[in-house]
């Protein structure tokens, strides 16, 4: 694994280079964050290297790339390097530099750069990695509770109680184990029936900077269960979970990074969910509990969008909707995308109720107190 | 003694099965430099990457700088198959993938008919496929999968590109009479472009990206000693000082590659030089220059000047 700190500064970096006009998908930092784990990240070459194949795919983007590398991990001692958005004309054309000559004067001392990841990082490396394990465990609870949402609809199976009905079955085994007299009643009560959660995860451009929040939604939405199935989409829309159940989670990034074409573009909601409808509809039915994962920016016409998501709504038995946007003090559902499907949803909620410890649980309260589910 | 280090090396990867995948950085450098190709680290460690991740590597940079030559030397490294698929304007999928052997089918429905049999559903088998480079690809033995050059990818057009996404997606190759063909184990790409045409998106998203650029000094003498055996190691730095030069204070239409500097210590070495002179590269410069507007750059005082340069730079 990767130290998080190592990956939150990618993360930052990729916001950089994004603000500075390289198209950097999900695809690109999935390939970044992997290849990291095969070489030494603590020799600046290397490093610099692999970021640069990964993240910087044209020629003319190098001099940028190079300039922007040095600049952002050459300085440990801030927080949030500011550094300016170049206009790329100059940086790459202007200076008449090439690739190669940049490259070659680009080297820095060695002593900067283990400054860059100094001791005390690499400290709070371990505690940070212990962080990344309970959240997932927080994750997998709230995931859990999800399952839960509905518990109106009794299950077939039924579990011993205090209340509930007298269940002669029990009664009956448990006298036969003794004398043979009636003496006591057992009672037994309906368990409640899962849902089976069908989780869509907006993996397009827009949602790169939750990237490793959705990959681990991903890993543990599939892995949590064995009733459930988890989508990816943009434009297109694939399923996933098969492909990543039971496997380790730097497995599953690997393979979701490589098997998925559809990282990192622009989103089709609605085409994605009628496509959910035509090929995957015998997953949709009373009992199946909608989860969407998307901030709602889309690119396809609203009227299909509404039509699928008022169908999909008609047959399963909720829609929830998290949104990283909604986070964010005084968020208002106002682009096309979510205010047409907000009709359709048991709620609207922000992507950290999944990450937060009784985050679900609490959301769960506030729709039942407010008479929904 | 190194040689004899690196030949063992040589040796044992011919021997044992390689698995790709698994080699070190370094053993993929000095299987490299066994075969003759001389690699920069970062190119190393993209390479590296592309092999650990099962990632396409996409090559662009200079003519000339050795793109092509790391495709085959990597399959001369590994001791596998080199299958390679030359693009070029107007490659349609029957160049590219398969296309039915006409011929042959005629004549066995001939031999059917003649028989009395009426010729059917065997006509459209196997047999009668000719196989191109990207059905090869993925037909191959399991066990060693080849390394599939796609070279000049850019000479190809969108269309075809398009297609190649799809193909390095799953490596899957479908034929409407016989199937779908998977390549159990997907081979090791590499994509070259000379930049006449700016690839899409989609294309560099799939690969790992390397710009070949013009090799430093150094590493241009390691690999004149290499490819140039029993050239002085004197006259060598003056090449490469000579072409440096050229690269750097001309502004050429075409700039000396790696093979144009190689072709030219060839070149002076049967000329039996010891040293560069003006009249003597003035004789050779056709080896480096190959357009003639660059020709009168390089003329005169300028090429004098040139001259004197690099063999005061390297004496
Ligand atoms: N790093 C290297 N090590 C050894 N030989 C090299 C190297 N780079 C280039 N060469 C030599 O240069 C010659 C030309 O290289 P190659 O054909 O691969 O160039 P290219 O980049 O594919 O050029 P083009 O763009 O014209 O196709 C090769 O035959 C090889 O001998
Ligand atoms: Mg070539």
């Amino acid at each position: 694994m990767i130290a998080s700190i190592i990956r939150r500064r990618i993360a930052e970096f990729c916001a950089l280079l994004r603000a500075n006009g390289f198209s950097i998908g999900m695809s690109e930092v999935i390939d970044c964050v992997s290849a990291l784990e095969y070489i030494d990240v603590l020799d600046r070459e290397e490093f610099r290297q692999t970021l640069m194949c990964t993240l910087a795919k044209k020629a003319e983007q190098i001099p940028l790339f190079l300039y922007l590398f040095e600049s952002f991990f050459s300085n440990p001692n801030k927080e949030n390097p500011q550094i300016p958005l170049l206009n790329q004309g100059a940086a790459s054309g202007g200076a008449g530099y090439t690739p190669s000559t940049l490259l070659q004067r680009s080297q820095i001392s060695a002593q900067n750069w283990f400054k860059a990841y100094s001791p005390n990082h690499l400290e709070s490396e371990r505690r940070i990695t212990l962080e990344g394990v309970k959240h997932r465990y927080v994750l997998r609870r709230n995931i859990r509770t999800l399952e839960r949402a509905y518990p109106k609809l009794g299950g077939r199976r039924r579990r011993s109680s205090v209340k509930g009905e007298v269940d002669l079955r029990s009664t009956l085994r448990s006298s036969l184990r003794g004398s043979g007299d009636l003496r006591s009643l057992r009672w037994s009560e309906r368990k409640p029936a899962k849902n089976r959660l069908l989780v869509l995860v907006d993996v397009s451009g827009s949602m790169d900077s939750a990237t490793q929040s959705l990959l681990e939604l991903v890993y543990v939405a599939s892995n949590v269960t064995h009733t459930s199935s988890v989508f990816c989409f943009s434009t297109t829309i694939r399923r996933v979970d098969n492909l990543i159940r039971g496997k380790t989670p730097q497995e599953a990034a690997r393979i979701i990074g490589s098997q998925l074409s559809i990282w990192g573009s622009g989103t089709r909601i609605g085409d994605s969910l009628s496509s959910l409808l035509s090929e995957f509809s015998h997953l949709l039915d009373p009992s199946t509990l909608v989860v969407i994962i998307s901030d709602g920016w889309d690119l396809g016409d609203v009227v299909g969008l509404r039509e699928s998501i008022s169908e999909i709504r008609a047959r399963v038995g909720g829609i929830l909707w998290f949104n990283p946007l909604a986070d964010t003090e005084g968020y208002q559902p106002l682009t096309a995308g979510i205010s047409t499907v907000l009709p359709y949803l048991d709620a609207l909620a922000g992507l950290s109720c999944l990450f937060e410890p009784r985050g679900v649980m609490r959301l769960l309260a506030k729709i039942r107190a407010s008479g929904g589910v | 003694m190194c040689y004899v280090f690196v030949w063992v090396l040589a040796v044992v990867g011919a021997v044992f099965e390689v698995d790709e995948r698994a080699v070190s950085r370094e053993m993929l450098k000095s299987a490299l430099n066994s075969v003759g190709y001389i690699a920069d680290d970062a190119l190393i460690t993209t390479l590296y990457l592309s092999l650990r991740l099962g990632k396409p590597l996409l090559l662009e940079g200079e003519p000339g700088c050795g793109k092509t030559e790391l495709a085959k030397s990597l399959s001369h490294a590994f001791n596998r198959e080199l299958i390679r698929l030359q693009c070029y304007e107007g490659l349609d999928s029957s160049s590219a993938i398969y296309e039915w052997d006409y011929l042959r089918q005629l004549l066995k429905i001939r031999m059917l008919e003649a028989s009395g049999s009426i010729p059917d559903s065997e006509i459209f088998s196997e047999r009668f496929i000719l196989k191109r480079p990207l059905l090869r690809a993925v037909t191959h033995g399991d066990s060693k999968p080849p390394v599939l050059l796609i070279d000049e990818v850019d000479r190809a057009d969108e269309e075809f590109e398009g297609f190649l996404l799809e193909f390095l997606a799953e490596f899957q190759v479908t034929i409407p009479e016989l199937g779908s063909f998977k390549a159990k184990k997907p081979p090791i790409v590499v994509i070259t472009s000379n930049q006449t045409r700016e690839l899409g998106d989609g294309l560099r998203r799939r690969c790992l990206y390397y710009y070949v650029s013009f090799p430093t000094p150094e590493r241009e003498l390691e690999i004149l000693s290499v490819k140039v055996r029993g050239l002085d190691e004197a006259l060598a730095r003056q090449i490469v000082g000579f072409v440096r030069v050229l690269r750097e204070e001309f502004d050429l239409v075409k700039k000396p590659g790696v093979a144009e500097t190689i072709d030219w210590a060839r070149a002076l070495l049967s000329l039996d030089a010891k040293t560069l002179d003006p009249q003597l590269v003035r004789q050779t410069l056709s080896c480096l220059i190959k357009d003639s507007s660059d020709t009168l750059k390089v003329d005169g005082d300028a090429l004098k000047r040139a001259v004197e340069n690099a063999t005061a730079k390297t004496s």
